[in-house]
């Protein structure tokens, strides 16, 4: 692997660059989507399930033939493409938040354990990352629909328990590094218990490499879920997703552009949001690091 | 010696997990008779099948006789196709590492130069826009950016081909797809390892020799910076043929991706876990061959 770049060294030297504070930028994103997903009835002005022949393929209001009664036009059934976009946010932001939360806790708790008392535990656990980072995590997911209905909350259970390497993966090796060093030896020899050392020691100093990987996680597993419904494995039609809206557009390409490339927009800010955030979490709360976010992995 | 170790101890205990992983799902997945028989089949046609395939046996018993099957060689028939499922995937993988292979190149040519500016420029607006490409590259779903490229260089402006790949041409859009995603992972990582070198010791005593930069950079910073980069090829492949699967079908590419969502779509289990078994292998191979190329390469890690 590769081996940790120390950009401490780097930072002190003069910057020449002011970047846009990335981080505010993607977290008000996010609360944007997030909030008009929640309130998406009281806020969309057309029904973003009704079919109408008479409005079909409508494009995007600043083009010849537009209406801002369809912002972002219609789609090849005449459904409303923004409020569309506005629902789909619901299953995207759903299945990457609570996906995370399943693959987060179990990857944090594989990666505490075996770091922390090593032995076989740590083989075995090992052993499965390995064979787990062998599959790609989409070939994973798309054959566990085989045997899971996917439905939503299997959809988040499939991707949560699939994608929980990586998280196992920093852990152990941070758990590894602080379980030598003095304040952890010395609570060992004073004897205290294993499980206190591990809530009271080594969670705290892992927690902010933890949450950081948390954030920009959601992101990946969108995407996930995004090329999942695009394939058309993920949550059912008449379900609005980003990915199957895409899907849906992919035949209109020739005269209808909008209907494929604003789902595709919209995915792509809200994964870049949420390694925006991660990147800004990752400087705030890392104090040796006071980087410029962004490029700064 | 020490791989015979790893193989011994890292890479067949991974096996055993993986084959077993797999046998759950097709086990969980549920009964293949009813698939091959017809609906009209008594429950005593039924049960004859069932004993014949030994679906009467104890989980372990039967996992056992899939771990014999699999050793030698046998991967079942495939229902859909009624052939061996392992030659059906075998047939379809060349098509999907040619294009995998083609990906990798275009993502060495953007990323390499890319990486190799962006270190040198550091912190410059050249820095920021390029980590600004790799960022991006990352965070764009590969089907959107295939989707994209055909608007523009097949639809817009018919350029290249959309579908099939019958010509060199058919490569053009769904490789620089994947190669583009591939890039983003790769500029990072390259400009990584290239900052990390140019702080070594012995990059400063060439430039006092009096060599030109270009010389310094291209001897002493390049070729070094580059053993890590291999080994990350290998360890984007699990990545590369994941974006495949979404991008074969994007272009109509004759792979096995495509192999695999239409045996997902017919739940033709024998065909599904011969490809997750070959791409895992695969992936293994590749680990390994990056472990020996990084020995090669780098005298160093020998030492420790």
């Amino acid at each position: 692997m590769v081996k940790k770049v120390d950009f401490s060294k780097q930072n002190k030297r003069k910057r020449s660059v002011n970047l846009p504070p990335l981080g505010t930028i993607g977290a008000l994103f996010i609360l944007i989507v997030t909030l008009t997903a929640l309130f998406a009835p009281f806020i969309v002005r057309h029904d973003p399930f009704q079919i109408d022949a008479t409005q079909r393929l409508i494009p995007p209001f600043w083009l010849e033939d537009g209406t801002l009664s369809y912002p972002l036009g219609t789609d090849h059934l005449g459904r409303d493409v923004l409020s569309r976009l506005i629902y789909g946010g619901r299953v995207s932001i759903l299945v990457g938040v609570l996906s995370v939360f399943i693959s987060g806790s179990l990857g944090l708790s594989l990666g505490l354990i075996s770091g922390y008392f090593g032995n076989w535990i740590d083989s075995v656990t090992m052993r499965l990352v390995d064979a787990m980072l062998a599959i790609p995590t989409l070939l994973l997911v798309l054959v566990a629909t085989v045997v899971l209905e996917p439905s939503l909350s299997m959809l988040i259970l499939i991707i949560g328990l699939t994608s929980w390497v990586q998280y196992t993966r920093v852990v152990r090796g941070e758990v590894l590094s602080i379980k030598e060093r003095e304040f952890v030896q010395s609570a060992q020899t004073l004897g205290a218990a294993n499980s206190y050392i591990i809530k009271r020691h080594i969670l705290p100093n892992v927690l902010s490499s933890f949450i950081v990987l948390s954030t920009i996680g959601i992101g990946t597993a969108i995407l996930t879920e995004s090329s999942l419904s695009f394939l058309g494995f993920g949550v059912q039609p008449p379900d609005i997703t980003w990915g199957g809206m895409l899907n849906d557009g992919r035949n209109y390409l020739a005269t209808s552009w909008w209907v494929a490339t604003f789902p595709g927009l919209i995915i792509t800010m809200t994964v870049l949001s949420f390694t925006f955030v991660g990147d800004w979490l990752r400087d705030l709360l890392d104090p040796r690091t006071q980087s410029r976010g962004a490029d700064l992995k | 010696m020490k791989f015979i170790k790893k193989i011994g101890f890292q890479v067949v205990p991974s096996l055993i997990i993986l084959t077993f992983i797999i046998f759950v799902l097709v086990y969980v997945a549920g009964d293949p008779v009813s698939m091959m028989l017809p609906e009209s089949a008594t429950s005593a046609d039924r049960e004859v099948l069932r004993e014949a395939l030994g679906l009467n046996e104890p989980f372990l018993v039967q996992y056992f006789q899939y771990l014999t099957n699999m050793i030698r060689g046998n991967f079942g028939t495939s229902l859909q196709y009624q052939q061996p499922a392992m030659s059906l995937v075998l047939n379809r993988l060349v098509a999907t590492l040619s294009l995998s292979l083609v990906s990798i190149g275009i993502g060495i040519v953007i990323s390499l130069p890319l990486g190799i500016v962006a270190a040198l420029k550091r912190n410059t607006w050249v820095d920021v826009l390029i980590s600004g490409f790799s960022i991006l590259g990352k965070a764009m779903p590969n089907f959107w950016i295939g989707i994209m490229l055909i608007l523009f260089l097949a639809v817009r402006t018919p350029l290249f081909p959309v579908s099939g790949a019958s010509t060199l041409q058919h490569y053009f859009l769904p490789s620089f797809t994947l190669g583009v995603a591939l890039a983003a992972e790769m500029t990072r990582l390259t400009r990584a390892s290239i900052l990390e070198v140019i702080e070594q010791e012995y990059v400063q005593p060439a430039r006092s020799k009096g060599q030109s930069e270009g010389i310094v950079i291209l001897k002493h910073v390049f070729l070094n910076a580059l053993i890590p980069v291999i080994t990350i090829i290998s360890l984007q492949f699990p990545q590369l043929i994941g974006g495949a699967i979404v991008v074969e079908t994007v272009f109509s590419w004759p792979g096995i991706g495509r192999l695999l969502l239409s045996a997902i779509t017919n739940s033709d289990m024998m065909v599904i876990q011969a490809i997750v078994f070959v791409i895992a292998i695969i992936t293994i191979a590749m680990n390994l061959i990056a472990d020996i190329l990084y020995r090669v390469l780098d005298p160093r890690i020998k030492l420790n």
